[in-house]
């Protein structure tokens, strides 16, 4: 019944029967956090409170207490949001993209990588919340009936495509995951001991039984939300592009933006992957589960993608050359060697030179380079937004108005404040979530297992 | 007779198929499997019918579409429509383009979360619910079929037994085995979380020095005299930018010298004529220029009943008819579009003097209709 050829490496190691995998995944959620854990919870909880202070400092005094000026009046709010969207790419696209094409390497990396997703997606909701200047206000962007003369939302507007493509994104992203995560508590509910715990998890799971008629339904409503969830992902970062694409700024105003930059998130999304898995993987000791095989995949879609953008920035260059524009070529030249020359080289360099060297298959199995690597890649794609945004932006039409940008130390704090926001919400998921989807890992286990697989081999 | 609760527990997955099919083929319904994973075909092994989950997820998809549709029409085409950078806004097929990045989000909305509300809902699937499986080893390796049985069973038991069954029981049974491992951090790990927020957040410092130590020839850099429109003490208005001359207009504008004021408007009434002719061509331009700009208000035939006048978002706009306006000339319309008059803003930032011209002309046509 379950065979699959040898070619295929396995993707679970080790001599394991079903019981291991529920006895692997449950460890984590059933064992006690050491003192290194706690270290790191408080390094990114004390992050998370400095972040909290500055966002409090921000709400209550203005934006400007950013370094926005009257040039630059968009920089690393937005430049921090979209870099948190295109990061919380890779979940939806691991979990549906990969289902729908039946990859079976997906299952161990899917639960984490969603989780990251919908952890980034709360990061960057923040920025065009506190841009806003006033957050309790923030409903206004959604059509209700009002008094305000019932005056609507503009349909027309990019900005609010945004707010419906994030927030159904979100939305959406959350539902599949936790459909998924149903199974996976029910599985720790019955294995709790503690009152405590069982009952959390008994409300958690649902009630979940594990009945025949109820996997059936939850094969197709996977299936499905996979189905609805694939045009979405693409949807999300094309619309983010948008806000871009449809002003009439020289090095916005261009039709490759949306695919570059779905190509760009996907980039981006499997990198934080990797930063995270690669430390994950260790410290919860599943190295069985996610194996050099995943990462060498994932490397390979980094690869491809790095690729893709680099070709993109490249047709942006060449685009610039070819329309005869002067403002065009003005704002492509000034990108590379005007005063925000050194944002463009880590740019050009991070994200186009490195992911080239997945080439080499010693380097993309390698986990400390790919670790490396996944830390070059999501700076080198911070810059990328950094350099789209404010080099655009800084020197406009009138040469009297031409300005630079510098963070203050409120911007830099909101950033680092979401990084350790991130951190704290993935650790907590870390120690109280089933990190792997177990279910779903055991249909593969005997096609994929490498006992399974020996066993074979011999008949 | 008592009925009795029977349930043969496996330890594998396609023992357990081929102990379904065994039953099914003796005459034996199975009440309900639990498995710890999605075994494909046990459904239809068990003979369970097809789930339609995935149309109901096709007609909620159709729902979202259809309200996102109405929810565009309603908002920006029918109840309040608004010029949005001068395009049309009258007909919703002009403006979906615009409207289907939203009717497509809305689809996947609907589809999604009223597919998974159904599927909690036929699961009987809520925060709080009791465990619904009778043993709890069920959701880690065992697999187990359930049956409700009246009568003799040891047909039925022997059956279980001889395709493997691991037991055999009529009573439920709790087993619970708890295994603890250590949650460990290499320090290594910690150095590079610790690297990737350092470089992340260090990225540009908080005050950059921008000026280097020293300048070759500062009077070049610094210049002595002020600074374009910067305060001057000596300056003739006490700044350094002057007045420009009497009579300077800026780059492609076209003077328009009738005052704002009642004087203005009988000039404007009585004497003010077009530069330019009466053609098809300008009356169609007209008339395209007044649907973008004047319909929402005046109306598609002038007689003052736009939409936003229906709506009665705004009152008081009257008719052109010559019994409602008997003392408008295309000098006074004019006139109107450039300085707007009692609720009606000026369009001179929106039309240029030609454009103004022509929808004054279009204005014209339509009041000859009017009664």
């Amino acid at each position: 019944m379950h065979y699959e050829s040898d070619i295929r490496e396995p993707l679970i190691l080790g001599d394991k029967s079903y019981g291991d995998i529920t006895r692997d995944v449950a460890a984590p959620v059933e064992g006690k956090a050491n003192k290194m854990w706690w270290f790191v919870f408080s390094l990114a909880l004390i992050a998370f409170l400095w972040g909290i202070g500055v966002m409090a400092y921000t709400v209550g005094t203005g934006i400007g207490t950013w370094g926005l000026n009257k040039t630059v009046g968009w920089a690393w709010d937005i430049t921090n949001f979209v870099w948190w969207v295109g990061i919380g790419h890779a979940g939806t696209l691991i979990s549906a993209v990969l289902l729908l094409f039946r990859q079976k390497w997906r299952m161990s990396i899917n639960r984490s990588a969603e989780a990251m997703t919908i952890f980034a997606v709360v990061q960057a909701a923040l920025f065009p919340l506190l841009h806003m200047g006033r957050p309790w206000l923030a409903y206004w962007v959604f059509p209700f009936p009002n008094n305000f003369g019932s005056l609507w939302v503009n349909f027309n507007s990019p900005l609010l495509w945004d707010v419906f493509a994030i927030s159904t994104y979100f939305s959406v992203s959350t539902v599949f995951w936790y459909v998924g995560l149903i199974p996976d508590f029910a599985m720790i509910r019955d294995r709790a001991v503690k009152p405590f715990q069982k009952h959390i998890y008994k409300i958690m799971s649902f009630g979940w039984s594990g009945k025949a008629k109820h996997w059936q339904r939850f094969e197709e409503v996977s299936l499905v939300l996979a189905g609805l969830a694939t045009p979405l992902v693409l949807s999300v970062h094309t619309i983010v592009s948008m806000d871009f694409a449809t002003s009439v700024i020289p090095g916005w105003h261009t039709t490759i933006f949306p695919p570059y930059f779905v190509a760009g998130a996907i980039f981006s999304g499997f990198a934080m992957v990797q930063t995270l898995l690669i430390i994950m993987r260790k410290v919860v000791s599943l190295e069985s589960y996610i194996t050099i095989q995943h990462i060498e995949m994932m490397n390979i879609v980094i690869m491809l993608t790095g690729s893709i953008v680099g070709v993109a920035y490249i047709t942006e260059l060449f685009m610039a050359w070819y329309s005869g524009v002067e403002y065009e070529q003005y704002a492509f030249l000034n990108r590379a060697t005007g005063p925000y020359w050194w944002a463009y080289l880590s740019m050009m360099t991070f994200n186009v030179v490195s992911p080239q060297l997945m080439w080499f298959k010693k380097l993309r199995t390698s986990i400390m380079f790919t670790f490396v690597l996944s830390i070059i890649v999501n700076t080198g794609m911070w810059f990328e937004r950094f350099v789209i945004i404010v080099t655009s932006l800084h020197r406009d039409y009138l040469p009297s108005s031409w300005s630079m940008f510098s963070p203050t130390y409120v911007d830099i704090g909101i950033f680092v404040g979401t990084i350790g926001f991130f951190f704290v919400l993935f650790l907590l998921y870390a120690r109280t979530f089933p990190v792997i989807a177990q279910a779903e890992l055991k249909t593969i286990l005997k096609s994929s297992g490498e006992n399974q697989k020996k066993l074979h081999k011999h008949e | 007779m008592s009925k009795k609760l029977i349930h043969g527990l496996f330890d594998d997955d396609d023992i357990l198929m081929d102990g379904v099919k065994a039953v099914r083929q003796k005459g034996y319904e199975i009440d309900e499997v639990y498995t710890p994973f999605p075994i494909h075909g046990l459904d239809k092994a068990m003979g369970l019918k097809p789930t339609r989950i995935a149309y109901a997820s096709f007609a909620y998809g159709v729902f979202g579409l259809l309200f996102a549709s109405w929810l565009t029409w309603y908002m920006m085409i029918s109840d309040w429509p608004q010029n949005i950078g001068g395009k049309p806004n009258q007909t919703w097929l002009q403006n979906m383009l615009a409207f289907t990045p939203i009717m497509f989000e809305l689809t996947v909305f609907m589809a999604a979360h009223l597919m998974v509300w159904t599927y909690f809902f036929k699961n009987k699937l809520y925060p709080g619910q009791k465990a619904g499986n009778p043993d709890p080893r069920t959701t880690d390796d065992m697999f187990m079929m359930e049956f409700i049985f009246e009568g003799d069973s040891t047909e039925l038991e022997s059956i279980l037994k001889e395709s493997g069954a691991v037991e055999v029981n009529v009573k439920e049974i709790k087993d619970t085995t708890g295994n603890q491992l250590w949650f460990k951090i290499p320090k290594t790990a910690v150095v590079l979380i610790f690297a990737l927020s350092s470089l992340t957040s260090c990225s540009s410092s908080d005050e950059p020095q921008r000026e280097p130590n020293t300048v070759y020839m500062p009077d070049m850099y610094y210049s002595v005299a002020y600074e374009p429109y910067s305060a001057d003490p000596n300056g003739v208005d006490g700044m350094e930018a002057r007045i420009p001359a009497d009579n300077t207009i800026k780059r492609g504008y076209v003077p328009y010298e009738i005052p704002d004021t009642n004087e203005g408007y009988q000039e404007a009434l009585d004497s003010l004529k077009s530069p330019i002719a009466t053609t098809d061509e300008t009356l169609k331009k007209g008339e395209y220029l007044y649907n973008i700009y004047c319909i929402s208000c005046h109306g598609i035939n002038g007689d003052g009943q736009g939409k936003l006048v229906q709506n009665e978002k705004y009152l008081g706009v009257p008719s052109y008819a010559p019994s409602r306006l008997p003392n408008i000339t295309e000098g006074s319309i004019f006139h109107v579009e450039t300085y707007g008059k009692n609720m009606m803003g000026s369009h001179a930032s929106q039309l240029t003097s030609q454009e103004r011209w022509k929808v004054a002309q279009h204005v014209l046509k339509l009041r000859s209709q009017l009664k």
